[in-house]
């Protein structure tokens, strides 16, 4: 398995394995009385196990096992792929401190983590189709 | 990669990227605001997100995944699953579209070809659950 592939995956997992805890922590508020703002997590558990996991783990493994593109470029783009994972991972942890933020301390002016996470998930979630694109084909 | 894979798979990918865009908007918007009217590509998102790209992208890996029998036809009933495709992506767009311009007596159409293209989906893909073989061994199973 590329090197590339096990970090979507295990990252992946993280994400999985965390936001399953926002989840039962979501749950868990109003049966043990906790305060409610903590439903401000409610998005962020969403994304973290839609596209932190579902979506980062199809891309490690369609990087690994999506038929080759060539013999001289079996997996399209390495850089590329590197930059999907990285714009991917910047692009959700800026929306887990900013779209709590937003709503917690809007006079802390962070509205500016979600402009620029939303650029980095667009550039990262195109990158990964143009980059995995050719490899979708017939044998 | 079968035919049907590849067009599964790639539709699955333009779906994503529409969703990204939609979630891009939507999630730019709830940080600094533009349009008013950004939140209500909100389910449109949902629903391209969930069944334009996961679904999908799934029903393309399991087609092309799954235990094949042998010679002809050896991925089972291709016809019936262009159908499934077909119907599927008709289904979304115009539960997409429904929802987009609050026009739920199409989402409700759309719906309904999504729900007979999965059924056709488990038509065709049903006799390939078996162990690994062809023919002699799916009989045994």
């Amino acid at each position: 398995m590329p090197t590339l592939s096990r970090w979507f995956i295990k990252i992946g997992m993280l994400y999985f394995a965390i936001g399953l805890m926002m989840s039962a922590a979501l749950l868990a508020q109003p049966v043990m009385g906790w305060s409610a703002s903590l439903q401000v997590l409610r998005p962020v558990y969403l994304h973290f196990l839609f596209i932190g996991w579902v979506s980062q783990v199809i891309m490690g493994v369609g990087y690994w096992m999506f038929p080759k593109q060539s013999k001289d470029n079996p997996r399209g783009s390495e850089r590329v792929g590197w930059a999907v994972f990285i714009l991917l991972n910047v692009g959700m942890v800026l929306r887990a401190i900013g779209e709590p933020a937003i709503i917690l301390a809007p006079q802390a002016g962070l509205g500016w983590t979600l402009a620029i996470a939303s650029l980095c998930l667009l550039l990262a979630g195109w990158g990964f189709i143009l980059n995995s694109w050719g490899r979708i084909k017939e044998r | 990669m079968p035919k049907l894979s590849v067009w599964f798979i790639r539709a699955s990918m333009v779906y994503m990227g529409i969703g990204f865009l939609f979630g891009s908007l939507l999630l730019h918007h709830k940080g600094v605001p533009t349009h008013p009217w950004t939140f209500r590509l909100l389910n449109p998102h949902i629903e391209v997100m969930i069944f334009g790209w996961t679904m999908q992208f799934v029903m393309g890996i399991t087609f092309w995944i799954l235990p094949r029998f042998s010679g002809e036809g050896r991925y089972g009933n291709a016809a019936l699953g262009w159908w499934s495709f077909g119907l599927l992506n008709i289904g979304i767009l115009s539960t997409a579209f429904g929802a987009w311009f609050m026009l739920d007596v199409l989402s409700l159409l759309g719906r309904l070809c999504v729900l007979v293209a999965v059924g056709l989906f488990v038509i065709v893909m049903w006799p390939r659950v078996k162990p690994l073989g062809g023919a002699a061994s799916a009989k045994s199973s």
